[in-house]
Parts: structure tokens; sequence; C-alpha cells
């Protein structure tokens, strides 16, 4: 039997179809390849019947007496209904088998790894806060003469130094000519630990945000290939924009 | 018969069917081995024990990866080659629990719509 490029195509289409829904039904790829065969063995046999040439039509005709691809969702457990007419009883046609659409795992996976990167930053970010507030305030004892703004009882009322960028002070009593005071220094010591920090967990969390991302595309894709049969498009975009739409704003904000 | 499979009969023939698929199977490959599309056509020649392929290939399929059934491939002159399929002694004292059972089962129905049981 001899087939057109034309012919084998279409017969080739319909077995691709058919092995896409008993991959999603989730049949090992030894229960795929197994099935497949056969379906192509009967479908040549069928088509054998028909003459050694057969034609598009022949192959129409042959492809629309087997079941269609969502037939096999089911994986070896489909509803028996198709087998109903065989016995003679029941003269309508046969409700369709719907296939069971399920959510995306990967896209779940994915959605998780972006939350678990997201969270060290939650805590990265206070922390940073905090630290700074408490790096920049300072006691520092000096004699109480030195102070501007010292009256006799040692009483400070505010002031501004030049020396290490002081730029605001309070004092306690001032003992034996020496005061104590809290110094907020001007300049930020920890604005480098901050970016410590956030480099830190950046290198932390980039694996698991490009896994979420990649998981994301990776939804997408299997979702469009699966032709309805997997749901779950805008957590899988959501997955696979979120981090370079967070790069592209941080860029964007530096620029 | 048209009577006997009413409408509202179907859902239970459709469970009671997908239930006897794979004794259906191996009962049918009990005397010789057969390929795939040949066991279709050997299960529509019985009356009400048709399959469809998308029904039969797939168990089929679970039955080889059980061991229940081995394959073996043969040359078709219509194309690819044909996988036989022919019970193995796993299968055989599978199909011979599920006969032994579907029969008892069959008794014991016959018996209770008869009222014979004494019950």
């Amino acid at each position: 039997m001899e087939l057109t490029a034309e012919v084998r195509a279409r017969i080739d289409a319909h077995l691709d179809a058919v092995e896409s829904t008993l991959r999603v039904a989730g049949q090992s790829r030894d229960q795929r390849r197994a099935v497949v065969d056969d379906l192509e063995a009967q479908i040549l046999e069928m088509l054998a019947a028909r003459g050694a040439h057969p034609t598009m039509e022949d192959v129409s005709a042959v492809l629309g007496k087997l079941d269609p691809p969502s037939a096999y969702a089911g994986g070896g457990v489909r509803e028996a209904s198709a087998v109903l007419p065989a016995m003679g009883a029941v003269a309508a046609v046969p409700p369709a088998v719907v296939p069971r659409r399920r959510y995306s795992r990967t896209a779940i996976w994915g959605l998780v790894c972006i939350l678990v990167s997201i969270l060290p930053w939650v805590v990265a970010v206070p922390l940073s806060y905090f630290t700074q507030r408490a790096a920049v305030v300072r006691l520092v004892t000096t004699p109480a003469a030195s102070l501007p703004g010292v009256g006799e009882h040692g009483h400070v009322a505010g002031g501004t130094g030049s020396e290490h960028g002081v730029h605001g002070m309070a004092s306690t009593m001032p003992t034996n000519g020496h005061a104590t005071m809290a110094v907020e220094m001007s300049h930020h010591p920890s604005a480098w630990s901050s970016w410590g920090v956030f480099g830190c967990v950046g290198i932390l969390v980039a694996p698991l945000a490009l896994l979420g991302t990649i998981l994301g595309w990776v939804a997408f894709a299997q979702i469009r290939g699966s032709g309805g049969m997997i749901v779950g498009t805008g957590m899988a975009l959501f997955d696979g924009l979120f981090y370079p739409v967070v790069v592209l704003l941080s860029l964007a904000f530096v620029a | 018969m048209v009577e006997r499979f009413s409408e509202s009969n179907r859902a239970w023939v459709s469970q009671l069917r997908k239930g006897l698929v794979e004794l259906l199977v191996l009962a049918a490959l009990q005397r010789q081995e057969a390929y795939g599309y040949q066991l279709l056509q050997r299960l529509a020649s019985v009356e009400g024990l048709a399959l469809t392929e998308s029904t039969l290939y797939p168990v089929l399929a679970r039955l080889a990866e059980e061991k229940l059934v081995a394959v073996r491939q043969e040359p078709s002159p219509s194309g690819p080659p044909r996988r036989y399929y022919r019970l193995t002694p796993t299968g055989r004292a599978r199909l011979n629990d599920m006969l032994a059972h579907w029969r008892q089962v069959n008794a014991s129905i016959e018996s209770l719509a008869e009222g014979r049981t004494g019950v």
C-alpha cells in the first residue's frame, strides 16, 4: 500500500492527537507508544481494505469510524457507553466523553517558587531599615564645656556639631564636667550594609525566581498544547512575567 | 432487547461493562493470541461484547505493563508491525480467578432472581 504525503500527514495528525490526550491523561510513554502502534496498525489495515492507493476521502472515512482522540482521555477506563449500540439496544447516539480538565501543576509549582522567593524580601527590607536606625545612634561622653549651649546646670538645649558629621544631639545631666549625649550621625554608615543584605537575599532567591519564571513559561506552553485539558493560563503568565516585570521596573527606576 | 436496555438502564449497563472490560480481553485471548484490531473484531463478533479501540488499546497496554499479557511483533503486509498479545501464566491465573468469581456471582444472582435462596 502506498501513502501520499498528504494522507500520511492526516494519519499522523490523528495519532499525535491521540498520543497527546494519553499523555495528558497520565499514561506512561510505553503505554502511549503501544496504544498508538496498535491504532496505526488498525488504521492502515482498514485503509488497505479500501485499495492499494488510499485517498484523503478514504482516510476521512476510516478516521470517521474511529473514536475521536478525546475518547482516550479515560486511559482505558472510558465510559463503556460506546459499546452499547453494539448490543442492539440503544438507538440514541452515546453521550460524548467529556475529558476531565485539571489545573496545571507546573504553574502551581511556579507560583510556589515565586512566593517563596518573595518571603526573604519581606524579612530583609524591615530588618535593613531597623538596622540602619540602630546604627546611626551612638552615645558619646564629652567635656560639657566643649558643648555649645550647655548651661550652668549642664542642660543642653540642642545644637549641631561639625565633627564626625553630627547633625543632632541631646544630653543628660553633666557628671564631673562631662556630658553624655546621644548623637545621630549625618552620614549613613548602614547604607552599604543594606545593599549587602539586599545582595545576599538576591543571590539566595535568584535560583527560585529563575525556576519560578521558567516553570511559568513551561506551564504556559503545556496549557497551550493541551487542547483545553489543562487550565491555569493566568497563573502561568503571572509566574512567567512577575520577575521580568520587577526587573524591568527596577531598571527603569534606577535609570 | 430494545426494551431491556432502556435509557434508564444505560448507566447501569455502562458501569457493568466498564468493570468487565479486563475480563473480556483476557477471555478473548484465552484460546489464541491476537493483534489489537483482530481482537476488536473477535469481540465484535460476539453479541453484546463489542469494544471500541479507545477502550481496548489502553487496556491492552496496561495488561502488558502488568505482565498479564505478553507482546510479540510480527511484520504486517499493510504497514507497521503488528503487536500480537497472548496470555502469560500470570494472566491465565488472573483470568481463572475472575471467571470463577464471575460464575459464582452469576449463579447467585440467578438463584436470587428465581427465589431459590430460601431466605
